[in-house]
């Protein structure tokens, strides 16, 4: 197949606008960022995980504030904190195949919250996109880009993967890009293009699936 | 250490090359005892795979036994630093019986005739001026013409759909498809109208996927579950649903999955013995065989025998002319995207071998006079995306996060086609496979080290393709484009070389027959073998060689065995 993705992640992504590529361009391709700067251990081992594992409470606050900002819920539509992202990152970390990301999740949460005077929830909505814009450009002491740019691909795992794994909560991931969801058929007309295809709102879970390690 | 009683032929691995070759000898009346790192799974259990964080996304459920740990470290050069990419990381093969042609996209191309002969026919057009620097563009030492009635037979025994002639570049065939193509889709057809209107020759591309029932088999449903999944409906023509079931009604084929050769073994003669494997209680076990047939895809082929030294073999087994590794190679897919407001372009469905393809810009079909590049690309579109790597596919001027994000993704999130393609990727004396010094997997052994860049060729053909996407998109109607620069995808679905085809033991590693120039009762086969890429896919190609090459081990064996 076509796939596009790419290498590098670690070494030459160093420079902004390289690492703002991978990012980008982890389109076909996969999870790059958790997969190859700070990806899995040992993912035969990876045990599924208990809910509210790897993150406390004071973290899960944060965590929630920075989600409610990268896709935000004030629309009318669920955002990432409506879709339980946080529930699906929390979840995910607590498993071998993302144990490597905790550290960064603790270091970076606490330095956010330190750049923030405290608490980055405490901030206004306009406070804490500037603060997030200035995570994104590299220029927060404590939060790397590398930390952003994994925090994005969790968001975009957890809003747009199948609910099994604990986001993408009464299907709002899939109904905002317009993913009719689980289907085990398509017909020509809804091949066609203008067709609006009913939701399926199917999760695999329905049929026997069970998430991945 | 348990040692079983010799077999005819010993095969590892049993996946797109193995099950046809396992086909063709059993047919023959040969005994084959095929070793496969992976499980045996069904339909039943594809069905409930229909999960793109599981599947393609990332996870590859399907490369858990094996793969998914032993992912080769990548340096663009010799003297750059390693790069230790991890799991999960998405495109890798799969480890099961039917290996990678259970999850693969389908797409199933013939090569063209100037394929097999790229180093005469470019010399012949442009002169020896026009080979890259450091290139080791070499001809096969077979033709188009060897290989037709083996592409005739694997199309046949699998069950293949296209349309013969559609394609005005396709070199002679002795008959049509066996199936006819795979019905169309709403961004194929838009696609097919623009590249006429541009003077192109699309076609319906080949897809070794049911358009019809096949012997049993249903028809595809489109279920946008094909590449990177197991089919829970067996419409996807692997060798797990074809030849593979084929070769077991001889009885002559034993399977044993779960089965891991850690290496091969040599006998004081310099000839293969057998094997070392772990079989599925962990046990060390080995198995003498008259004949040795390693089919284990592209890294583990270079691996295995760079593994298996022995005192004849002080380099690794077949590499006593430093050969071994040599000439890596590996797709770059340029692809560009379009938007098309308003307009549900239906993209998350269907299969990727579903759609239309063009040949008008690969191989040699047009005129590189002042372009700069030689060979080019197969240039298609098809849909079968998936919401977490569709929604990581925005424009560059697009932001990635927040309310603007969500807008967009509200707004396009499905209305957008993507034109790909695949470039040819010219082997080149500074890219090649050998072992990691420093990094190992679980069970300790040494992961493959890709030494890989993209070089002068590929960047000006990449852009050139870029461009040409970019022209289609907007015949076709998009209002907005975007595309990101060629890079190198070091560890690729594509990958190819390592144990080059070729007359000469000096510059290649396997006989035009794909049988070890040093060891006579060893072959290799996959698209590790192949001395160049091409502009398309390469597992029909792997089929078909690996079919010519099972015949004449077949037809010699009592010569070849030991
Ligand atoms: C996601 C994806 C999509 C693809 N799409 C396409 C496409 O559309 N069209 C196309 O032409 N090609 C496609 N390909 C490529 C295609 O899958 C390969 O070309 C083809 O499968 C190669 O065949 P092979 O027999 O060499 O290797 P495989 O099919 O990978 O078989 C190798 C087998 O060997 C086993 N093995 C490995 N090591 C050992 C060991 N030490 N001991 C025992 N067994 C071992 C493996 O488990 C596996 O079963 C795709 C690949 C991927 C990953």
């Amino acid at each position: 197949m076509k796939e596009q993705a790419s290498n590098s992640e670690s070494g030459a992504g160093s420079d902004l606008s390289r690492r703002n590529f991978i990012q980008r361009s982890a389109v076909v391709g996969g999870s790059l960022a958790v997969g190859s700067a700070l990806g899995a251990s040992g993912l035969a081992s990876a045990d599924a995980a208990p809910a509210g594992a790897a993150l406390s409470a004071g973290e899960m606050t944060t965590l929630k504030a920075i989600l409610a900002r990268l896709l935000p819920g004030d629309d009318g539509t669920p955002g990432a904190v409506e879709a339980n992202v946080h529930v699906y990152i929390d979840r995910q970390l607590g498993t071998a195949a993302y144990a490597e990301a905790v550290p960064l999740y603790h270091q970076s949460l606490a330095a956010l919250n330190q750049a923030a005077h405290g608490s980055f929830a405490a901030l206004t909505a306009k406070q804490q996109d500037r603060l997030l814009q200035r995570v994104e450009a590299g220029s927060v002491h404590g939060v790397s880009q590398a930390f952003f740019f994994v925090l994005l691909a969790h968001m975009r795992e957890g809003m747009f993967s199948d609910p099994m794994y604990g986001g993408n909560a009464n299907f709002a991931g899939w109904d905002l890009i317009g993913y009719p969801g689980v289907k085990f058929v398509y017909t020509a007309p809804e091949q066609a293009i203008g067709t609006k295809v009913t939701p399926a709102h199917m999760s695999i879970a329905s049929v026997g699936g069970k998430p991945a390690r | 250490m348990t040692t079983l009683p010799k077999a005819d032929v010993v095969l590892i691995g049993i996946g797109a090359a193995g099950g046809i070759a396992s086909y063709v000898l059993t047919k023959a009346g040969i005994k084959v005892v095929a070793l496969e790192a992976g499980p045996r799974l069904s339909n039943a259990e594809f069905a409930k795979q229909l999960d793109e964080l599981g599947g393609y996304q990332g996870r590859n459920v399907l490369g858990a036994p094996k793969v998914n740990h032993e992912i080769p470290s990548w340096r663009p050069h010799v003297g750059a630093p390693v790069q230790h990419l991890r799991p999960p990381y998405a495109i890798l093969m799969a480890n099961l019986v039917g290996g990678t042609s259970v999850h693969f996209g389908a797409q199933f191309w013939r090569f063209h005739e100037s394929d097999f002969k790229v180093r005469t026919y470019t010399v012949e057009r442009y002169g020896t001026k026009a080979l890259p620097a450091g290139s080791a563009l070499a001809d096969w030492p077979v033709s188009h013409a060897d290989m037709e009635p083996y592409y005739d037979q694997v199309e046949y025994l699998i069950g293949v759909s296209g349309r013969g002639g559609s394609n005005p570049f396709e070199a002679p065939r002795s008959r049509d498809y066996p199936l006819p193509p795979v019905r169309s889709m709403g961004s194929a057809e838009l696609a097919t109208k623009a590249m006429r209107e541009l003077g192109y020759h699309p076609f319906p591309q080949p897809a070794a996927v049911l358009s019809r029932k096949f012997n049993g088999r249903p028809a595809c449903t489109f279920c946008d579950f094909c590449d990177g999944f197991g089919c829970w409906n067996n419409s996807k023509s692997s060798t797990l649903v074809s030849a593979i079931p084929a070769a077991e009604k001889t009885g002559k084929l034993e399977i044993r999955p779960n089965s891991r050769v850690m290496r091969i073994l040599t006998d004081s003669a310099g000839n293969a013995s057998g094997v070392e494997y772990l079989d599925s209680n962990g046990q060390m076990v080995t198995q003498p065989a008259a004949f040795v047939i390693l089919s284990t895809y592209t890294y583990e082929n270079t691996r295995l025998l760079l593994l298996s030294r022995s005192s004849m073999f002080p380099n690794g087994l077949a590499n006593n002319h430093g050969q071994v590794g040599k000439y890596y190679m590996a797709h770059y897919y340029p692809s560009a995207n379009g938007i098309f407001p308003g307009k549900p372009t239906n993209m998350f469905s269907g299969t990727a071998s579903q759609g239309v393809a063009m040949d008008d810009l690969n191989a040699d079909n047009f005129d590189h006079a002042g372009l700069g590049f030689i060979r080019g690309a197969e240039i298609g579109v098809s849909n079968e995306t998936r919401p977490i790597g569709a929604a990581a596919n925005v424009p560059p001027d697009v932001p990635m996060w927040g309310a603007a994000y969500k807008q967009w993704l509200r707004q396009y999130g499905n209305s957008i086609i993507t034109v790909s393609g695949q470039l040819e990727n010219i082997p080149s004396v500074h890219n090649f496979l050998d072992l990691d010094p420093t990094k190992k997997d679980p069970l300790g052994m040494p992961v493959v080290r890709v030494t890989y860049d993209l070089h002068e060729n590929e960047m000006r053909a990449g852009n050139y393709m870029l461009k040409k996407a970019t022209e289609i998109l907007k015949a076709m109607g998009a209002t907005k484009t975007w595309h990101y620069p060629p890079s190198p995808l070091a560890i690729n679905s594509h990958a190819y070389g390592g144990t080059r085809t070729g007359e000469d033991p000096a510059t290649s590693v396997v006989d035009p027959y794909l049988i070890a120039h040093e060891v006579r009762n060893l072959a290799v086969l996959g698209a590790s073998t192949f001395p160049s890429t091409t502009g398309f896919n390469p597992t029909c190609t792997v089929e078909a060689t690996a079919w010519f090459a099972a015949e004449h081990i077949a037809k010699n064996f009592h010569k070849l065995a030991v």
